[in-house]
């Protein structure tokens, strides 16, 4: 009972729309995670990265050259809009396979938000990290063996 | 599809109008009869449930440190929009409520919604620990701590309030009922689990060919659920047993019997198929034993612990217990002989390794009849009069005949399709049709007979059994549908109690019938049960 008295009934409103609006802004204005480019990683950000930003050549640059490969550099639906996020990375000095939840926002304005994994396996490549057989986002290219 | 966005716009509006208007009308002016308050209570579930779920999508797409491209923009928009509308909602309809309850302490919504709320996010509690814990040992890189951290404050929430306003009476015990359930589950996989990690490392050590499995999110799980259930059960519970506390010793004494006893089948059969020559080599024959081994000792020590704490009265709780052992049994028994049975006739072309299926099947028919055939002697050796007329001895009888003369029909008509066809002209061999439902028809068939034939004993004694008129006085709140059940040789007399207390539910009504079995008695109903004394005949 006393501690009624002490924190009126109005607070507990307005303490969680300023913790809600804290974290809306936290989230908005928050930078991706800074991962080091030489890790499997750091190669999936910049690849995605390169992708968002609708750069096909420079993420085509990212792609390993055995197995399949898409037959365009350009993805299925353009460049993605999308936010991903890290959910796992197993492998060794020579494979890796990096998992990413990606979120994908409906064009429909009531179509709600795609949430989907995606798998990157990554093979080491002239001391880099490359993607073994891309297929986010091309999903609809066919593919052509190069190696 | 243009439509709908309106639409659904003006729903939620109107509806947070309409809750807005109704919560000012009724502010300081709770109803006269209280209620069960249900409606209300289901709705607030729903908000605290969105808005939960929707603060923990929230919470992880800005706090958790694993973002690699993009913003998350339609994570946070559909949060916001679930906390929008759902926020509003749960505060004033907690509010509201609040002061319902200090008007109406003992109204059965407010228990049901904190066992709404304890299932739901003790549940996703123990989720994200098992997440955390993986995230923290395995490949996963970056822990989902904020789902952690939204569900265990709901849940401590939650927690805090039921110590300021403990709820009343049998239906008051439905909350740290379903904590006990939830944490005692969450408690035996990180049990078994845990175990089942050493014992295979023990078995590895030893020479022996298993998979190890990971123990972190086992052991997660232990170290959080243990305490969380022992704080739940443990302590002291106030009164007599009421039925929802019986129904839980029941099913949690009969489920963990059942499950030690699946495993010590597992191990039995392994065992006699390594024996009979039916084996791989040995360091690989026995790699199952660890996690059987397991299901052993933690089922044994669940079962121990519950047994102890039914007793050895003749109470709703062991009465229970037994029923539904006989019932499982009953039930696995008839599985099992029509596997067996269709595996021992099944034709074989060449090859076929079944050695060690009908070893197992063999030993899952032997202990699923003994089990059966135990808890009948049991129940059967009770007193006939006081036996006959207990709701689980009427449910196990009546249900199981039921099930398994449907059953039986079922299979009857799959066999008679058969029959017909071959009679009517279809060539071929039809024996391999008719192996399953005739097995199945006969298993059943008998069960059923079994069954119906008790159920006529049991009536015929019932009608037999001279019933000398009673008086019945009970002192309580609500009779509710007591009248109703009681013979026509009763005479009920009911003495309203001047609080809230003492209200009688279908299941408290069913349950005090069979306790004055016909005898002339005064029956006491208060917030933490019911009592009954011998009465003087009328």
């Amino acid at each position: 009972m006393e501690d009624e008295r002490r924190i009126p009934g109005w607070s507990w409103p307005l303490i969680g729309v300023v913790g809600v609006v804290t974290l809306v802004v936290i989230g908005l204005y928050r930078e991706p995670a800074a991962l080091d480019p030489d890790t499997p990683e750091g190669t999936v950000q910049a690849y995605i990265g390169t992708l968002v930003q609708g750069d096909f050549e420079a993420a085509a640059d990212f792609w390993a050259d055995d197995g399949c490969t898409p037959s365009s550099t350009i993805p299925t639906r353009g460049a993605p809009d999308v936010s991903v996020s890290l959910v796992s990375v197993d492998g060794n000095d020579v494979q890796a396979n990096v998992v990413v939840r990606i979120s994908e926002n409906s064009e429909e304005p009531l179509g709600g938000l795609y949430e989907y994994e995606e798998w990157f396996t990554l093979v080491q490549q002239d001391g880099a990290w490359r993607v073994r057989q891309p297929s986010w986002p091309y999903y609809d290219l066919a593919c052509e063996e190069s190696a | 599809m243009i439509l709908l966005g309106p639409i659904l716009f003006l729903a939620v509006v109107g509806g947070l109008i309409a809750l807005g208007v109704k919560a000012w009308r009724s502010r300081g002016e709770p109803d006269q009869e209280g209620g069960l308050d249900l409606i209300p209570y289901l709705i607030l579930a729903l908000a605290v449930g969105v808005a939960g779920f929707s603060l923990a999508r929230l919470a992880r797409a800005s706090l958790t440190p694993d973002r690699l491209a993009g913003r998350p923009i339609g994570e946070l928009a559909g949060a916001l929009a679930g906390l929008v509308v759902a926020g509003p909602i749960a505060f004033v309809l907690w509010r509201v409520q609040a002061k319902k309850r200090s008007a109406f302490l003992r109204n059965p919504g407010w228990p049901i919604y904190l066992a709404a709320i304890e299932v739901v996010f003790l549940s996703a509690f123990f989720v994200s620990v098992g997440q955390v814990a993986d995230a923290l040992t395995g490949t996963a890189l970056t822990p989902q701590w904020t789902d952690l951290a939204v569900y265990g404050g709901i849940v401590g929430f939650h927690w805090w309030a039921v110590n300021r306003e403990t709820p009343y009476g049998d239906v008051g015990e439905l909350p740290r009922l379903i904590g006990s359930a939830v944490s005692a589950v969450a408690l035996a996989v990180g049990s078994i689990g845990t175990l089942t990690w050493l014992l295979s490392e023990a078995y590895e050590s030893l020479g022996g060919s298993v998979t190890v499995p990971e123990p972190a999110i086992t052991l997660a799980l232990l170290v959080t659920a243990g305490p969380v259930w022992a704080w739940r059960w443990l302590p002291v519970w106030e009164g007599e047993p009421g039925v929802l506390r019986n129904v839980y010793l029941s099913a949690a004494t009969a489920l963990s019997l059942l499950m030690t006893i699946g495993a010590a089948v597992t191990i039995t059969a392994v065992l006699i198929s390594f024996l009979a020559g039916q084996a791989e080599p040995a360091e690989r024959h026995f790699d199952v034993y660890p996690a059987a081994l397991s299901f052993v000792i933690v089922g044994s020590g669940l079962w121990i612990h519950h047994r102890g704490r039914i007793g050895d009265e003749r109470g709703g709780a062991l009465r229970g217990y037994q029923y539904a052992v006989a019932a499982t049994g009953l039930a696995t028994l008839i599985g099992f002989i029509v596997a067996l049975v269709n595996l021992v006739f099944a034709p074989r072309l060449a090859g076929g390794e079944t050695g060690e299926a009908l070893i197992f099947l063999g030993c899952s028919v032997i202990a699923s009849g003994a089990a059966w055939a135990w808890f009948w002697r049991k129940v059967q050796a009770a007193p006939r009069a006081d036996e006959i007329h207990s709701l689980p001895r009427r449910m196990y009888l009546l249900g199981m005949a039921v099930i398994t003369g449907l059953t039986a029909a079922g299979a009857l008509i799959a066999l008679l399709i058969v029959v017909f066809r071959a009679l009517l002209g279809e060539g071929g061999d039809v024996s391999d049709s008719l192996r399953i439902p005739a097995t199945l028809t006969v298993a059943s068939g008998l069960a059923a007979w079994h069954l119906f034939t008790h159920v006529r004993a049991d009536g015929a004694q019932l009608s037999k059994t001279e019933v000398e008129p009673f008086t019945v006085t009970v002192v309580c709140s609500r009779p509710g549908p007591l009248s109703t059940l009681f013979p026509k040789e009763a005479t009920v007399r009911v003495m309203y109690r001047a609080d809230d207390s003492g209200m009688i539910d279908e299941a408290m009504a069913a349950a005090i019938v069979s306790e004055v079995g016909g005898r002339s008695s005064l029956v006491w109903v208060d917030d933490r049960g019911f009592r009954v004394a011998a009465a003087r005949e009328p």
